[in-house]
């Protein structure tokens, strides 16, 4: 499974890549020692809950995020600008998480 | 409203008698002729500080401020001497010092004292002194600090480093332990009503769901099935019905899905598609009242928050007061989305138009000033410069924000999105470069606002390199369009097709960021040159090396020709721009 992340908060850019079968983790072009499994199974928990699409008001330095998650053939795909699944702050806790790591 | 004092400074009210300082730096980066403008946009701009509650207490992030500001003076009192690194910097911190200095004073040193002993003497680079022998006893270490020649130079470094520490540091680091004490008591209740509120609901909306299972279910759930089920019941109803039954996934989501239908009594084997055309079953799962209940408490999370969160209803009240015209809902729904969801934006913005006097203004939503930096503020407060009202047209205003045209509020429509869309990256570069150049007079000026001293690199500033001698040989250009109020100036300046493509090379360049292409090229850009640092400062120069580079690289460096020809291009027509009445104009 190859897992892409994309957010954009304000000015910042955050960067994750990971794949499940290389066992890599990549936090803005860097290598980092993450259990690729443990964080696969805790952000498919969370995206179940999430829309393909939300959309929300246009503002300036808003927070957009793109979360592709490819298996083989199959893809699902999360984006958002400015409006948020319910769960979010799941989601925001394991990316600190990762990057704090 | 609240006020949270560290180190004199109001966190949700940093810019309190600042603003004259910040509009002078402005100014002097952009120049007199704009004093004016500058002076009323900054004076107009609304700028909220806000606590965004995240299970971190006020005294925690005040503890971590002044472990932050430990290392920064370590830095400054350690880097006097010759030998102190980054590396060695971890052995050594100022409290294992003082405490050192203390035992010898009271010649009280053990044999634990050794490895601190031992890394002054590495750290503070006695190296032409007798380094102390290894795995010494306590007798041994005490006789050999008695005995050794070592011994004044030690002491003569630790008293230094006491002084030091004495006459200033001390006392800021007791002004700042006074100030977790003098946390306001409304601070600490609005922390309490937080912490309990948020961990209830959402354990409610899951018990629900689990209830619900149960009363369906057709067989025992295991305790392993027990927790799957319950989420993927809590996921199905926060995504709802029409959104599941046309979603695209992989088969590892619907295996979850399909685990719940199971303990309900329905197994139509591993093809989703059988489960979505079971009436029965979604009757079940989307059952009315339970969706109907499971809303209720979401909607209760949300009020219960807006009634307990003190710095929501402090900025809430100032939406209500700052004559918004229109509804101020959706403003106030930006306000919640930016405290609870967007969990990692530090500010951001928006505008409004005053009904009283149909004045625009820049509304910002910025952390307080222990998270935000001043960097990111300055980002936001160029943005409040570089905007303004355009016109009223039916009933609808019509704003600019530097390249960008666009609708208030909120720019919701299809043509604003589209604008948008298609200049936002380079609108943004821009802001972005020269508000970190403001911020750089505004620090030269000893203009401090924010106690963030960190500011992450941005995501624009990774285009900088690309575009820095563009802006930077038509600065007085590109700030004139920005600062007037015409968003398509630079456009009619370089000709629409011209500067759509400059801004189709912002919107590319930045995709490579995303698509880890420039990360790519930099790893090769350093293996292939030796070269360390600063690789997106000097990109330029590896086009013409004689290095074969990767397809991906040399893709990323073809950018630079590309934007060579457009900096040509303007050239040839800046002969024919005048500038008269204080505003560019092609001839
Ligand atoms: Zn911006």
């Amino acid at each position: 499974m190859k897992i892409n992340i994309d957010i954009l908060s304000g000015r910042l850019n955050n960067k994750i890549t990971a794949d499940t079968e290389a066992g890599d983790f990549l936090i803005n072009g860097k290598k980092k020692q993450i259990d690729v499994n443990d964080f696969t199974n805790r952000l498919l928990g969370i995206i179940l809950s999430w829309k393909e699409k939300m959309i929300g008001p246009e503002l300036l330095d808003g927070e957009s995020y793109c979360v592709t998650i490819t298996d083989g053939e199959e893809t699902a795909s999360f984006y958002g600008k400015n409006s948020f699944p319910d769960n979010y702050d799941e989601f925001v806790l394991l990316i600190r998480e990762v990057m704090n790591k | 409203m609240i006020s949270v004092k560290v180190q004199g400074i109001d966190i949700f009210n940093p810019l309190d008698g600042k603003l004259k300082k910040i509009t002078d730096s402005f100014i002097e980066y952009y120049g007199e002729e704009y004093r004016e403008k500058i002076s009323e946009k900054l004076m107009d701009a609304r700028v909220l500080f806000l606590c965004k509650y995240n299970g971190e207490d006020m005294s925690t992030r005040i503890e971590n401020y002044l472990v932050a500001c430990k290392s920064k003076w370590e830095d400054d009192i350690f880097g006097t001497f010759p030998y102190y690194t980054d590396k060695r910097k971890t052995h050594l911190t100022i409290d294992k010092v003082l405490e050192l200095n203390k035992k010898i004073k009271s010649k009280k040193l053990t044999s634990l004292d050794y490895y601190l002993i031992e890394s002054v003497y590495e750290t503070l680079g006695f190296n032409n002194l007798i380094k102390p022998p290894k795995s010494m006893d306590e007798y041994g270490i005490r006789e050999w600090f008695k005995l050794s020649k070592n011994k004044n130079v030690i002491i003569e470094a630790l008293n230094r480093i006491e002084y030091m520490w004495n006459s200033g540091y001390k006392q800021q680091e007791a002004e700042l332990l006074e100030d977790i004490k003098n946390i306001p008591q409304d601070v600490l209740k609005i922390e309490q009503k937080l912490r309990k509120i948020a961990r209830v609901c959402k354990n409610k909306q899951k018990d629900l769901a689990f209830d619900h299972i149960k009363k369906n279910a057709s067989r025992k759930i295991s305790d392993s099935e027990a927790m799957v089920v319950k989420n993927t019941l809590y996921s199905l109803l926060s995504k709802g019905k029409e959104e599941f039954l046309n979603e695209r996934t992989i088969s590892a989501v619907n295996d979850q899905y399909i685990t719940l239908f199971n303990v309900l009594g329905y197994d139509f084997g591993s093809d989703i598609k059988e489960y979505k055309e079971c009436e029965e079953l979604l009757d079940i799962v989307f059952n009315k009242d339970l969706i109907d209940e499971f809303n209720k408490i979401k909607n209760s999370l949300t009020k219960a928050r807006i009634e307990a969160d003190g710095y929501y209803i402090g900025a809430e009240r100032v939406l209500d007061t700052i004559n918004i015209d229109g509804d101020t809902q959706p403003y106030k729904d930006v306000l919640y989305n930016y405290l609870y969801n967007s969990g990692l934006v530090i500010a951001l913005a928006t505008d409004y138009i005053d009904k009283l006097c149909y004045k625009h203004h820049k509304l910002v939503f910025c952390e307080d000033a222990l998270a935000c930096d001043d960097e990111t503020l300055f980002h936001e407060l160029n943005h409040a410069i570089e905007s303004g009202l355009l016109s009223k047209n039916n009933g609808e205003y019509y704003f600019k924000c530097g390249f960008i045209k666009s609708r208030v509020p909120l720019g919701n429509d299809e043509e604003s999105r589209n604008e948008i869309l298609k200049y936002q990256m380079l609108n943004e570069i821009v802001n972005d470069y020269f508000s970190l150049e403001v911020a750089k007079v505004a620090r030269k000026n000893n203009v401090k606002i924010c106690l963030n001293d960190y500011s992450a690199p941005s995501l624009y500033s990774k285009a900088f390199p690309l575009f820095k001698k563009f802006i930077e040989n038509n600065k007085n250009i590109i700030v004139n369009c920005r600062l007037l109020d015409e968003p398509h100036a630079m456009a009619k300046l370089m000709g629409q097709e011209e500067f759509d493509k400059l801004a189709d090379i912002a919107n590319q360049y930045l995709s490579f960021v995303n698509s880890n292409i420039l990360y790519e090229a930099e790893a090769e850009i350093k293996n292939k040159t030796g070269i360390k640092k600063a690789v997106f400062n000097s990109y330029e120069e590896y086009i013409n090396k004689n290095i074969e580079w990767s397809d991906k690289t040399k893709m990323v460096l073809s950018y630079y020709k590309k934007m060579d020809e457009i900096s040509k291009n303007f050239e040839t027509r800046k002969l024919g721009i005048v500038k008269s009445n204080g505003k560019y104009t092609i001839q």
